[in-house]
């Protein structure tokens, strides 16, 4: 059957984290996609059930790229919203518009917020032949005890968009895919603790993954939208292409204290020794940048405002790309070799090692081309903060905590990347003699790739 | 911020023809997002790009709204402590552009909170084109409803106590 571009496409977006995390409802989740389903051939759409559709490289992005329907009909529950939010940037100025269903409980959300009832209350609802689901729909966090009669019942928080007189404990600016789960991204420290005992008291072999849930929504990220529609869709090429021609780029990272920048002159001597015209590269600036965004993370002090981590991974990585089109740029077009001190791997690792999550810094950072080699000085965090100890300048992230999460993410990228990894506790004679060693091959190879 | 009379001018014409009732007496008139700096040299470069265009909308307006708290900081630490006076010329105010978006999940309060409280603000209405022009300068995309973003600037004066400058037709004045 062939359809014309004018035939509307209805996207059915799959059960988002309150069914990941409480899969009894997947009964009403699928019950409530037959009626939307069936309710849209009535109106003449083609159906994509993202929860069933497989689609090839690109994802449905993609996919509707080729397409190109006139219209994409989702429907107006927080899942819809939160696709909108991811879909618009990717489809604008093809001439498709994505437009919100608003009428109709197409969406788990939205029939449980018509169920919901007064809050407190735990709701029992038949959702099947010999099914009743228990709903507990939630403005406060209830007294567990009296919940724990009659079986265990799924919590619901009636979670709103922000509403400044709505009072402090719903007021939220959380994704709108999380709908259910926290109470809001603002709320009493007291209603935090309360949240996650009721969630240990209910569901105890659910706590961890809860937490993993509330840490990445109050960080303000959006794994539903990514998991469903893909990073990297139509026609995004992975971060970093490789540089056949033109300068050697060659990079030395590790975490703070692992000895860059003593192996980074060595390096240059090295290089200069041979002739070659060196440029050295900082792309992480201090100054004015550091100092502002380092203020507004410390907004996040005792827990609050988790969603400024993002936004600080987000600034800092665009400040490298500022830093690319200004100092970078204009030096692969007339240095023989670029050599960095640290590279975007760095803003992988404090994504990564921060929160499990890459707000969108591989995206940006794609501007910079794959680096032909790149050496990782590995330290373990003890010995790290021992030197750096020894420093003036201090930074937040030094606590050996967290500098064991980044040293984990670059040695978690060492393996995929094809870093040359090399001991920071070994002398920094025998490292030099390892890293100059494999330059001298590297240099022959590039000669002899160019001569032949 | 005490020891200077400071004016926010939110004008989507930046760095166009200023209306000459602003320029007089608003001291020094600072274009805080300049034409030719880095930022809107890093966003015109990377607006086309596929990995760019697929970023959510709520992050390139982040970058923006932390851009000027960026560009403001800079300025304090550099400005003429003699100047009694100064205008800084914010091009897009940030809360009318993330509500003429749509984004309603972002981190500019937080970010806005950081900028020095002026002692007034002046809004110039300027046509739509003007908008979106400035849009895609900043933004690198045309993200927002241009009669929706009037309209809440305009409200936003009212509510504030801010001067208004032109009508939004015909172009700037």
């Amino acid at each position: 059957m062939t359809h014309s571009p004018s035939t509307p496409i209805l996207l059915l977006p799959p059960p988002g984290p309150i069914t990941w995390l409480f899969p009894e409802l997947g009964g009403v989740e699928s019950a409530l996609r037959e009626t939307a389903a069936f309710q849209a051939m009535g109106k003449g759409c083609r159906i994509w059930d993202l929860a069933r559709m497989r689609f090839g490289e690109g994802g449905p992005i993609r996919a509707l790229q080729e397409e190109a329907p006139a219209q994409v009909l989702m429907p107006g529950g927080p899942r819809g919203r939160a696709l909108k939010n991811r879909l618009v940037p990717c489809l604008r100025g093809q001439g498709i518009a994505v437009t919100l269903l608003e009428s109709g409980s197409w969406e788990l959300e939205t029939w449980l917020e018509g169920v919901a009832g007064t809050p407190g209350e735990v709701v029992t609802v038949k959702v099947g032949e010999g099914l009743q689901l228990r709903l507990l729909t939630l403005g406060v966090v209830p007294d567990v005890e009296s919940l724990l009669q009659g079986g265990r019942p799924v919590p619901c928080f009636l979670t709103r968009r922000e509403d400044p007189g709505a009072g402090e404990a719903v007021e939220t600016r959380l994704d709108p895919s999380w709908w259910g789960l926290l109470p809001g991204d603002r709320y009493p420290k007291e209603v935090q603790q309360g949240v996650r005992a009721l969630m240990r008291d209910l569901y105890p072999e659910r706590y961890f993954q809860f937490l993993a849930y509330e840490n990445l929504a109050l960080a303000g990220v959006d794994v539903y939208s990514e998991a469903v529609l893909g990073r990297f869709p139509a026609g995004v090429k992975r971060p970093g292409a490789f540089q056949e021609h033109g300068p050697l780029i060659l990079a030395i990272d590790g975490i703070d204290g692992a000895g860059k920048s003593t192996h980074l002159r060595a390096v240059k001597s090295f290089l200069e020794s041979k002739g070659l015209d060196v440029a050295v590269h900082k792309m992480y600036r201090h100054g004015v940048f550091h100092d502002t965004v380092t203020d507004v993370t410390r907004q996040c002090t005792g827990g609050k405002n988790l969603h400024l981590w993002r936004l600080q991974r987000l600034v800092k990585a665009f400040d490298s790309v500022k830093y690319y089109f200004t100092a970078v740029e204009p030096d692969l077009a007339r240095r023989d070799v670029l050599l960095f001190d640290r590279y975007t791997h760095t803003h992988h690792a404090a994504g990564t090692g921060r929160y499990h999550h890459d707000p969108f810094t591989r995206e940006m950072l794609s501007v910079y081309p794959s680096p032909h080699r790149l050496y990782l000085l590995d330290l373990p965090a003890p010995e790290a903060l021992r030197r750096i100890k020894e420093r003036e300048e201090r930074t937040v992230d030094e606590n050996p905590y967290m500098l064991e999460r980044f040293r984990h993410a670059l040695h978690d990228m060492a393996g995929r990347c094809g870093f040359k990894v090399l001991e920071g506790l070994a002398s920094f004679e025998e490292n030099r003699r390892v890293i100059l060693e494999d330059l001298e091959n590297l240099l022959v190879q590039r000669r002899a790739g160019r001569d032949g | 911020m005490d020891d200077i009379r400071l004016t926010y001018l939110v004008d989507p014409d930046c760095p166009g023809t200023l209306p000459p009732e602003i320029q007089e007496g608003a001291g020094e008139i600072v274009h805080l997002i300049e034409e030719d700096g880095e930022y809107v040299t890093a966003v015109s470069r990377t607006a086309d790009l596929p990995a760019y265009r697929s970023l959510p909308d709520e992050v390139v307006l982040d970058l923006y709204c932390y851009e000027l708290l960026e560009r403001m900081r800079e300025r304090q630490n550099v400005r003429n402590p003699d100047s009694p006076v100064e205008t800084w010329v914010i091009p897009l105010w940030p809360a009318c552009v993330y509500a003429a978006a749509g984004c309603a999940v972002h981190s500019g309060r937080e970010i806005v909170a950081g900028y020095p409280r002026p002692d007034r603000v002046g809004l110039v209405v300027r046509d739509g084109q003007a908008l979106l022009r400035e849009a895609r300068r900043l933004l690198g995309r045309h993200l927002m409803d241009p009669d929706v973003y009037t309209r809440l600037a305009v409200e936003a004066a009212g509510e504030g106590g801010w001067q208004v400058f032109g009508t939004g037709e015909g172009g700037s004045p």
